[in-house]
């Protein structure tokens, strides 16, 4: 465990919960308001209620990103889970 | 990560806490003295000292004054109804002759224009720092401020997963311990007795920029239909311009009707507090009538009646949906412009516990690194200037603020700069001078700076009196309890600083000499004999 690679997993865990935090954010809002809207709320109140939980979401992504699991895995899954919430959407429309 | 959660929480909490606490800090104290924004107004544009407004205000007779202003026609005109706490009538008007915004305001008795001093004050440079620090360079501000925001969420939720005690740090304050442990006990205290409401904070205050913070979803949600999905949740219907010239009617009759309409759908949210006309002159003019800060509640009101300018008529009148309801109540809390005396001076409070927390927190950081060895590095030398200058020393910048407002002529002009921007200058240069002071003082920087607010805020009473006569019995005789309540707060943070620094003085003192003693002996005179 030398110290650079102590520095690149601390580098990558902060790119996950910064970039990979504001894409899954991000996503929730894209993914979370067309779901909520084939439950027939209405689109404004659906963005509503995903803006509102949003920062939640994040605040959670950051905490996962620097807790004690693997930090390769935890990193790369955000990312990806944020690319998948904000792509989903965007090959719908 | 650490081997534990709770370790790892501790790494993100610290580093969080470093990144974000000076940013931090500045964002919390302008929050902090927003709260009063409109008080703070009073007291720095004395002009606008009246006794409180009549409850039925007519925008009919100053329309035409305020298009005269903006030079025989205008685009825009903005009217704020005055209140108890904002005594004169706002308005603001598209300029035809500068092509600017210009803001004109009025006495709401007499009908007549006021020459007020030319100062940005609480609402104008003080509230917006707080939320966008004044750097409008592709929202860079904004985009700080909510990494701020964010930081803070994180920081609440990685430091309650530190805790070993927690109900317990509700409770432990030893001020007779030493100094890292009286730190640390302040800095759990501020934090946990106020817990929900910094938390609330961080959170409503994202929520507000909502669509700065989340653009990539709400634009994907929005598609290329923006403009109808805001209309969805405001409800404001703007008409399309037709083109052709219309006269404005009065606006007094719409605001019966938008009171008339919003008493009749139930809950009555009281007479409305601002009127907005757009496209004016226009035959297709808009007209936008809003109560946004009801007294009595805590929600913000999304309830606005659009009529047609030239005929009168309401276009739409837009009840806000459940959703919406609860949206606005998180926003209500964050902006506190409803009428609970008790409830604004304890966001204040609580505003100030949530400054000590921060600042606590990054001394504690140096004192914890002082600790364990390292003294004299550059790492802690930084880190301890850019606390004092990021808390103390803005607020010494704010108190030159006050000062520079007493004392420039009202018709101050240097190199181009007016008078409201030689007062922002004021503040800036002030508060580099304060990370210079701090940078080269060291430790004691905190004794000078604390002696410093104290002279700043006693200082600004003096000139308050100097400059308009109004002292405190002759305010409190008046009734004038805005610019009372600012010069007695001032005299409260005089009281402090003077107290902060005579504590400063002898913690000071004993830390010296236990750096002293920490210091490598190879760092002792040449004449010394050589170390065993």
């Amino acid at each position: 465990d030398t110290i650079g690679s102590r520095r690149g997993e601390v580098a990558v865990r902060t790119v996950a919960a910064v970039i990979g935090g504001f894409a899954v954010s991000n996503g929730f809002v894209a993914s979370g308001t067309p779901l909520l809207m084939t439950l027939g709320v209405s689109r404004g109140d659906s963005l509503l209620v995903t803006l509102m939980l949003a920062f939640l979401v994040f605040t959670g992504v950051v905490i996962l990103a620097f807790s004690a699991l693997r930090w390769g895995r935890v990193s790369s899954s955000i990312l990806v889970a944020g690319a998948a919430l904000l792509g989903i959407p965007y090959l719908f429309s | 990560m650490r081997e534990t959660f709770r370790a790892s929480m501790g790494f993100l909490h610290t580093w969080s806490g470093i990144l974000a606490s000076a940013l931090l800090f500045a964002i919390f104290w302008m929050g902090t003295l927003s709260v009063f924004d409109k008080e703070i107004d009073q007291w720095m544009i004395p002009e606008t000292r009246l006794p409180a407004p009549p409850q039925n205000i007519s925008y009919d007779q100053f329309v035409p004054k305020v298009v005269d202003l903006a030079g025989g026609s205008t685009t825009y005109l903005y009217f704020r109804r005055p209140d108890a706490r904002n005594p004169s009538l706002k308005s603001y008007y598209f300029d035809t002759k500068t092509e600017e915004y210009e803001r004109a305001t009025f006495n709401p008795v007499t009908g007549e224009q006021i020459e007020t001093t030319d100062s940005l004050a609480g609402t104008g440079f003080i509230f917006p720092f707080h939320f966008s620090l004044h750097l409008r360079w592709n929202n860079v501000g904004y985009w700080l401020v909510g990494f701020a925001g964010m930081s803070m969420l994180v920081l609440i939720v990685s430091g309650i997963f530190i805790h070993r005690k927690i109900v317990q740090d509700f409770f432990t304050f030893r001020s007779t311990k030493k100094a890292r442990r009286l730190t640390l006990d302040l800095h759990n205290m501020t934090s946990l007795t106020a817990l929900p409401f910094h938390f609330l904070f961080a959170l409503t205050g994202l929520l507000i920029f909502a669509s700065i913070y989340l653009p990539l979803g709400v634009k994907s949600v929005a598609g290329d239909d923006e403009q109808g999905l805001y209309q969805e949740i405001y409800g404001s219907k703007q008409l399309t311009p037709a083109n052709e010239p219309g006269e404005l009617v009065s606006l007094d009759a719409m605001v019966a009707e938008a009171t008339r309409l919003w008493t009749e759908n139930g809950g009555y949210v009281g007479p409305p507090d601002n009127v907005r006309v757009s496209n004016v002159g226009d035959k297709n003019a808009t007209v936008f009538v809003r109560n946004s800060f009801p007294s009595g509640r805590v929600a913000m009101n999304q309830n606005v009646t659009s009529f047609n300018g030239s005929t009168g008529e309401v276009i739409h009148n837009h009840v806000p949906s459940g959703t919406m309801a609860t949206f606005s109540w998180l926003e209500g809390f964050h902006f506190v412009q409803f009428g609970h005396w008790p409830l604004r001076w304890l966001y204040f409070v609580a505003g100030l516990a949530g400054c000590a927390m921060m600042s606590t927190g990054l001394i504690f950081w140096v004192q914890a690194r002082i600790k364990k060895g390292a003294v004299d590095p550059l790492k802690v030398r930084s880190i301890r200037a850019l606390t004092i200058g990021s808390t103390t020393g803005i607020i010494i910048a704010t108190g030159a603020f006050f000062i520079a407002n007493r004392v420039l002529p009202f018709e101050a002009e240097v190199a181009g700069f007016d008078r409201a921007q030689l007062e922002m200058w004021a503040f800036f240069v002030v508060w580099v001078g304060t990370f210079v002071h701090a940078s080269l003082r060291g430790a004691v920087a905190w004794m000078d700076q604390s002696f410093a607010i104290a002279g700043a805020s006693i200082a600004s009473v003096l000139l308050n009196w100097a400059t308009t006569g109004d002292h405190l019995v002759a305010t409190a005789v008046a009734g004038q309890w805005a610019v009372f309540g600012m010069d007695m707060t001032l005299l409260a943070a005089a009281a402090i600083g003077v107290v902060s620094g005579v504590k400063a003085r002898s913690v000071t003192a004993a830390k010296t000499l236990s750096e002293k003693s920490l210091k490598p002996k190879a760092a002792q005179p040449t004449g010394a004999l050589p170390a065993e």
